[in-house]
């Protein structure tokens, strides 16, 4: 493994701003306004799009931190954070080693994957019945 | 709970303990391997999570278990090989539990039920010598095997270098008389997934793409452009220093520590289509050019005839001594020409007279 | 890949077995021809010195003809400078006469490459205006000029689109160079281009008979 890190690997990237980022803003904007007029949600996913080290920066500086932070420990890790824009929230997949394996900027009141869904509340629904049952039956009153 | 019909992927999912946020993230990071448009990513959890459970048949012939290897035996439980565990192993000779018989009565049934409507799933080549007779599972030849589970199949994936192009019993002088899946199967989709193996990410969003949203947009030799529409050389790291004309020309020189081109070792990255150089393998760790070795052109037809591993893409692929061609060509332009010579010399002395 | 191999297989075997076969064929039928037996007093018997120095010479014009024939002599320089320097700098080029001799040599980078052949397709393309605008030129021009002049601009053509990825597959783009290559080496020992070694027997034979005269080369 030392001899594999030996080599250097230069990686000569872009670091300077693209001007992607000031067209991500107004489609922010826009998908605000959609979501207060129609309730629509948008997504924009950080992964597939060309940006270079200084427009993700510049992202998320512009979008700064909001007040909640959630974590999400289901198949893999993941984070959502507010931004300084209610309604605008960065979240971001990692799998069980750390990798990042999705990165999007989701407009929602709340995004779809931190809102409890009917067919997961039936499943716990169930267990809790199995956990009512359990302790009428098994203590008596 | 509804019985009696096949669960839906997303209920599958569940049954295995997962909830819905999982899925979610599942959907989301194959949105993202996929490079799938916003409007499609956004429809990825609703058509995948709705689809009813297909029966996927996996049918193994003249292979050597690598393509199942390389999804299958991970360290930690990936993702990718999550959905496969999920839709796809219930059919799969070398997987299931089951083995006989009673294994085979299950798959005829499942197709029976499942009939047009079954993704069937093929690795490894078919040998046609001999009527088939140089591979036979359970009786019955490969050929047949294809045949019979073709018919009833909404779609073929071709997985590994085998399946789609022949690979390596198909190399010279391929004396079983191995083809390729899509020779023999002519009126069903057939999807190529080359590689030998090919990598598990590609195999699995395929996949998902293909239960989504149909057959993907494929290239000449049918593979789905999304993991095979650039070659390794288009997206390879090394590529500033090709066009800087700095390579390595042994395995251990100056060149190779500095991470140099490979080009001279043999890399056939220039005409290898495939997804090593962005998604990578195991996990996005390295991919052989960034592990010292130049590409081997595995997921391309005849890379094994394709003139060395290690001689330069440009160099001759002679066949037979090209040494000994040469000089019996300079041979016999002697012969030629002394013979042109000689009767030119012949008509000079005749138009000039004596002198 | 398929007409790749083809290309790069048994065409360009081929091909190169009718370059040696026509090389030698031409070369043996020229210099085995009779020679008239020159009885006169030599002035001097260094002709091979003679023949060298011609060669050297007439490798540009005198002062007397260089405004006539300046600009057809620095475009055919041009051209024969860059074809030479892509063919025998560039590293793929390199690999593939090492293949087949076992001699190699470092190449240059592959951007100097790509100008050079652009270069060297404008002075082709100058010298093709050139024949078909001047009025002698035009009437003495055969097919044998027009066909040599294509199978000496289309490898350089199809090798500077292969490396642009233009128009088609990467392999197949390589495939039509690796094919126009090959057409080049079927050619060149029965046209024009037989020059490439003929000019060296043709004007070393005219200073060998000049020095024999005692003329000035």
């Amino acid at each position: 493994m030392r001899a594999l890190e030996a080599i250097p690997v230069v990686v000569e990237t872009l670091d300077a701003e693209t001007g992607v980022v000031p067209a991500l803003l107004r489609e922010l904007d826009d998908a605000l306004q959609g979501l207060l007029d129609r309730g629509t949600h948008h997504l924009i996913d950080l992964s597939t799009m060309p940006m270079s080290a200084a427009d993700r920066r510049a992202l998320e500086q512009a979008l700064g931190t909001g007040e909640l932070t959630m974590e999400l420990a289901a198949l893999g890790r993941s984070q959502i954070r507010e931004t300084s824009f209610p309604g605008v929230w960065w979240v971001r997949h990692q799998d069980p080693q750390g990798r990042t394996l999705a990165e999007h900027v989701e407009v929602a009141i709340v995004p779809e994957i931190a809102q409890a869904h009917a067919s997961d509340i039936e499943r716990g629904r169930r267990r809790l019945g199995t956990l009512i049952g359990r302790q009428t039956s098994g203590r008596g009153t | 709970m509804t019985q009696g019909r096949n669960p839906t992927i997303l209920e599958v999912f569940q049954q295995q303990g997962l909830s819905r946020r999982a899925f979610l993230q599942f959907c989301a990071a194959t949105a993202s391997l996929l490079a799938l448009p916003a409007v499609r990513a956004a429809e990825l959890p609703a058509k995948l999570g709705a689809m009813p459970r297909p029966t996927v048949i996996y049918l193994s012939f003249q292979e050597c278990t690598g393509c199942l290897e390389s999804l299958t035996r991970s360290f930690s439980p990936t993702i990718e090989n999550l959905i496969f565990n999920t839709i796809s192993l219930d059919y799969n000779d070398t997987l299931q539990a089951a083995s006989g018989d009673a294994a085979e009565a299950a798959r005829e049934d499942a197709m029976r039920k499942a009939a047009g409507k079954y993704v069937l799933i093929v690795d490894g080549a078919i040998p046609r010598l001999q009527d088939g007779a140089y591979c036979v599972i359970g009786g019955k030849s490969a050929l047949d095997s294809l045949r019979h589970a073709a018919e009833g199949a909404a779609a073929v994936v071709a997985v590994g270098t085998c399946a789609a192009f022949g690979g390596i019993p198909y190399a010279a002088p391929n004396p079983t008389g191995a083809v390729p899946v899509q020779d023999l199967v002519g009126n069903r989709p057939v999807i190529n997934i080359s590689g030998c193996p090919p990598i598990p990410e590609v195999i699995t969003g395929t996949i998902v793409y293909f239960l989504s949203f149909g057959v993907p947009e494929l290239d000449v030799h049918r593979r789905p452009l999304m993991f095979y529409g650039n070659t390794i050389h288009d997206r390879c790291y090394r590529r500033p220093f090709y066009d800087k004309g700095l390579f390595a020309k042994t395995f251990d020189d100056e060149g190779a520590r500095n991470g140099w081109c490979l080009y001279e070792l043999g890399c056939k990255g220039p005409v290898t289509y495939n997804a090593c150089a962005t998604t990578k393998w195991n996990n996005g760790t390295s991919f052989p050019i960034e592990s010292g070795h130049g590409c081997l052109g595995c997921s391309e037809p005849n890379f094994w005839d394709g003139g060395g591993f290690y001689r330069p893409l440009s160099s001759g692929f002679w066949h037979g001594n090209v040494g000994a061609e040469l000089g019996g060509a300079v041979a016999a332009g002697a012969i030629i020409g002394a013979a042109s010579a000689y009767a030119a010399r012949h008509r000079q002395k005749a138009t000039s007279g004596d002198k | 890949m398929d007409l790749l191999n083809i290309a790069r297989g048994p065409a360009l075997q081929w091909s190169l077995v009718v370059f040696a076969v026509g090389v030698v064929w031409r070369l043996a039928g020229i210099l085995l021809l009779a020679r008239k037996p020159d009885y006169t007093e030599p002035r001097s018997t260094n002709t091979w010195g003679g023949a060298v120095r011609m060669i050297v010479s007439r490798t540009w014009s005198k002062r007397e003809f260089l405004d006539r024939t300046a600009f057809a002599q620095t475009i055919g320089y041009v051209f024969h400078i860059g074809l030479a320097i892509v063919v025998f700098g560039f590293v793929p080029h390199i690999l593939f006469i090492r293949s087949l001799t076992g001699l190699g040599w470092p190449g240059l980078p592959s951007g100097i490459i790509y100008v050079t052949g652009a270069l060297t397709l404008a002075a082709l393309a100058a010298a093709l205006v050139r024949r078909l605008t001047n009025p002698v030129l035009r009437l003495l021009s055969n097919v044998d000029d027009y066909f040599s002049w294509l199978v000496t601009v289309a490898p350089v053509a199809t090798g500077l689109v292969a490396v642009a990825h233009l128009g088609a597959r990467y392999e197949t783009l390589l495939a039509v160079h690796i094919f126009s290559v090959c057409l080049l080496l079927a050619w060149l020992p029965f046209g024009k281009l037989m020059h490439s070694f003929l000019v060296f027997i043709s004007r070393g034979t005219t200073g060998a008979l000049l020095a024999r005269k005692g003329a000035s080369i």
